[in-house]
């Protein structure tokens, strides 16, 4: 009987140590990190983690920004976390939720975006940092350092600032004969009538898919289209609150813009249509495709079309009255929950300092993404007129033109406006086939929007 | 007496042993995770703040929600042609390898194969097979027959039937259960129908059929229950679209809980959809009663 008790003592140890082996290795992933959160004991050294969305354009400007970095501060290592960008959004919050926040990242690096995570509240207040001195910042735009401002206190460093221009297809301008578009964004004889017109002399075959050329096309979300005409689908508290609220979707202005996107495709024949838009997205960029003669998108354009196979060329948007363009300044952030927050804030510094060799020069220069600090602009104008073929002064033109008309991204600043944008880009998908009306659409659209009970 | 106590006493506890790492696992990653679930249906959780109890709000919510009933919709008919196309193509093909043929072997482990392969590689290909525009299949419809071919992913109307078109790379499963109840017919039966005089067609109909009924039974069971669970088809490919037609059931769940981080509501969603399978199952179960013949029934 004796034994029988032995025995089941020595069954009920084993079992459970199975119980706390499983349990241990439930939680081995959260325990490893924290690990290497705290100071490591060997070498003395902290670590800090940077998360930036994996892009194989930035991959050797990352490595170095590490090992400069860690050159200079002996006692600090940065651990790179590359996330892929279609599951930033997804793994960012589950790491923050888990209490294993990165200390340092670009909350704008996916569809989310700043306004997302600072109703989170996962970002840190920079205030005391910045007021403490930051020589790398003094070159910087206020404008843009204000607007990560919110309630007088700084949340992001911003890093870049991307604008919204008009590329074009300089081979296609060539064939069909055509002078190509102003760079001067106060031209008013550069609008949208005229730019129809262009657009019908480019386009050809539409409707052959072996064939087909359009002339225009364009990455904006539809709530970005309406900036171009001066509307607006959201009331401007939205982007102040960042709560979506009852949406400003049926008013004039913004059924003319929707409605001669409409027509592009429709009626003159010379924009593609939803599938063929997704056909060619499916592939990667609808521009690079070389069948697309004027396309309206980001500033990242200037950085990836260095790989098209044809000439091509950067222009103003056209004209309108109360048009407005949307820019996309991404800051680098601190996690609030960060735990070496002196060590994040350096590292920050030094991914902002726009002097030969810094993060901000670096990324200018060999990542080539528009910078955010003034005193790079000069060099950027010259670098970006020879790689496009361009006067440096027409494409200094350009730029300002664009700052001069734009206003921060959507999806910077409205919460969940990933979640928004796949809701408009999918119920109007009947309105750009030409088989609802704009107006139906408009309010078929709203009913989604606020069935997403995004507003609390 | 006690003897035998005894030693089923220590069956039992070895009993517990072996099973313990499948259990513990399953209390912890399975069983634990669905308890918690339902109770998560009943608050507002945002991953960030604690979960706030929130009664049956998330419910009530569901029912008035547009999209909740869009995917629905969507997900059902999806469903209506998945299930008989996966049946019919894995019957027939489990039939045809079942013939005795040279590089039978092969053919069974290259119809197969596709089922070991991802199902994000497998969309993937697929997107890229129908690609309406530089796809292989639009290519040679035109190039060999002068047709303009669908829009397949891109357009409203086919953008299902292209997901159920994409079942052939995955009934892979279903095809091999067919094969082992195919083979297992009793030879005789055959020999004497072929005696009466019954042709190929009539044998299949009469005596494949009946015998292998329970199987198909099965079969449909768990393919409806993939069919309604379908979600990589349209997260890699279409991301719910054209104009919400592929926008499953699964999909908006996925979407709610970890894009718009609602995972109350979305707990709430997997128990109607975990209803609705359930319910769908013993419907199957009950009404197919006429229909399938187990062998000690017919005893």
């Amino acid at each position: 009987m004796k034994n029988q008790i032995s025995k089941n003592r020595f069954l009920m140890s084993v079992l459970l140590l199975f119980s706390l082996s499983t349990v241990l290795s439930a939680c081995g992933d959260t325990s490893g990190s924290n690990k290497s959160d705290s100071a490591d004991p060997q070498s003395n050294k902290t670590e800090i983690v940077w998360v930036m969305a994996t892009d194989p354009d930035k991959k050797a400007w990352q490595d170095t920004m590490i090992s400069t970095f860690e050159a200079s501060h002996p006692n600090v290592k940065v651990r790179l976390e590359n996330i892929p960008y279609d599951q930033f959004d997804q793994k960012l919050t589950t790491l923050i939720a888990s209490g294993n926040a990165p200390d340092v990242w670009n909350p704008n690096q996916a569809d989310s975006g700043f306004a997302t995570y600072m109703k989170m509240g996962a970002l840190k207040d920079l205030t005391p940092y910045i007021k403490k001195g930051a020589p790398e910042l003094n070159t910087m735009d206020p404008n843009l350092l204000n607007i990560y401002k919110i309630d007088g206190k700084y949340y992001g460093v911003p890093l870049v600032s991307n604008a919204t221009y008009l590329y074009y297809n300089k081979d296609l301008f060539d064939a069909a004969g055509l002078p190509y578009p102003t760079t001067d964004w106060d031209d008013k004889s550069w609008n949208f009538d005229t730019m129809l017109e262009t657009a019908k002399k480019l386009s050809h075959d539409v409707g052959n898919a072996r064939k087909q050329v359009f002339g225009f096309s364009t990455a904006l979300s539809a709530n970005e289209m309406t900036w171009l005409f001066g509307g607006d689908m959201f009331k401007p508290e939205a982007y102040t609150t960042g709560v979506m609220g009852e949406p400003d979707l049926t008013k004039p202005v913004n059924i003319q813009a929707m409605q001669f996107n409409v027509d592009l495709i429709n009626k003159y024949k010379v924009a593609p249509d939803a599938e063929t838009v997704e056909a060619s997205k499916q592939l990667g960029d609808p521009f690079l495709t070389g069948k697309v003669g004027m396309y309206i998108s980001g500033g990242w354009g200037l950085g990836s079309y260095r790989q098209a196979d044809f000439k091509w060329g950067v222009a103003a948007v056209p004209y309108h009255e109360g048009r407005k363009v949307p820019l996309y300044v991404d800051p680098w952030s601190i996690s609030a929950t960060s735990k070496h927050p002196d060590e994040a804030w350096e590292f920050v510094r030094h991914l902002a300092n726009p002097a030969e060799g810094g993060g901000a020069y670096k990324y200018m220069n060999d990542v080539g993404r528009t910078p955010a600090d003034t005193s790079l602009f000069k060099l950027w104008y010259d670098k970006m007129g020879k790689e496009v073929g361009m006067d440096p002064k027409a494409f200094k033109q350009v730029h300002e033109g664009s700052i001069k008309y734009g206003r921060e991204a959507e999806n910077h600043l409205i919460v969940n406006f990933n979640t928004i944008l796949e809701t408009m880009n999918q119920s109007l998908y009947q309105v750009w086939g030409g088989k609802e009306s704009v107006t139906d659409g408009l309010n078929n659209l709203k009913d989604k929007l606020l069935s997403l009970n995004l507003n609390h | 007496m006690r003897k035998l106590t005894l030693a089923m006493k220590r069956e039992e506890r070895s009993f517990w042993f072996f099973i313990a790492p499948w259990f513990i696992g399953f209390v912890c990653f399975t069983g634990g995770p669905i308890i918690f679930s339902l109770l998560l249906s009943f608050t507002e959780y945002n991953v960030i703040s604690s979960p706030k109890f929130a009664g049956v709000s998330n419910y009530t919510q569901l029912f008035g929600d547009r999209l909740f009933y869009k995917s629905l919709s969507v997900t059902l008919y999806y469903s209506l042609l998945a299930v008989p196309f996966t049946i019919l193509t894995s019957l027939i093909i489990a039939v045809l390898l079942n013939h005795r043929i040279k590089g039978q072997s092969l053919l069974r482990t290259l119809y197969y194969a596709p089922s070991i392969v991802s199902g994000v590689a497998v969309s993937f290909l697929w997107s890229w097979l129908l690609n309406p525009q530089f796809g292989v299949v639009n290519s040679v419809l035109y190039d060999w027959f002068g047709i303009e071919g669908p829009g397949w992913f891109t357009s409203p109307g086919t953008v299902v039937p292209s997901m159920v078109l994409m079942q052939l790379t995955a009934s892979g499963s279903t095809m091999v259960i067919f094969l082992a109840a195919l083979q297992s017919l009793p030879a005789d039966l055959f020999e004497a129908a072929s005696l009466e005089g019954a042709n190929g067609f009539t044998k299949f109909w009469r005596i494949t059929v009946p015998l292998i009924s329970p199987v198909i039974l099965f079969n449909t069971i768990i393919s409806m229950i993939a069919s309604l669970q379908i979600f990589t088809e349209s997260y890699v490919i279409t991301k719910g679209g054209p104009d919400w037609n592929s926008y499953f059931y699964v999909y908006y769940l996925f979407d709610t809980a970890f894009k718009q981080f609602r995972m109350g509501y979305a707990s709430a969603q997997a128990w109607i959809l975990f209803l609705l399978i359930f319910a769908l199952t013993l419907v199957s179960m009950w009404g197919s009663k006429r229909f399938v013949h187990y062998e000690y029934d017919s005893k």
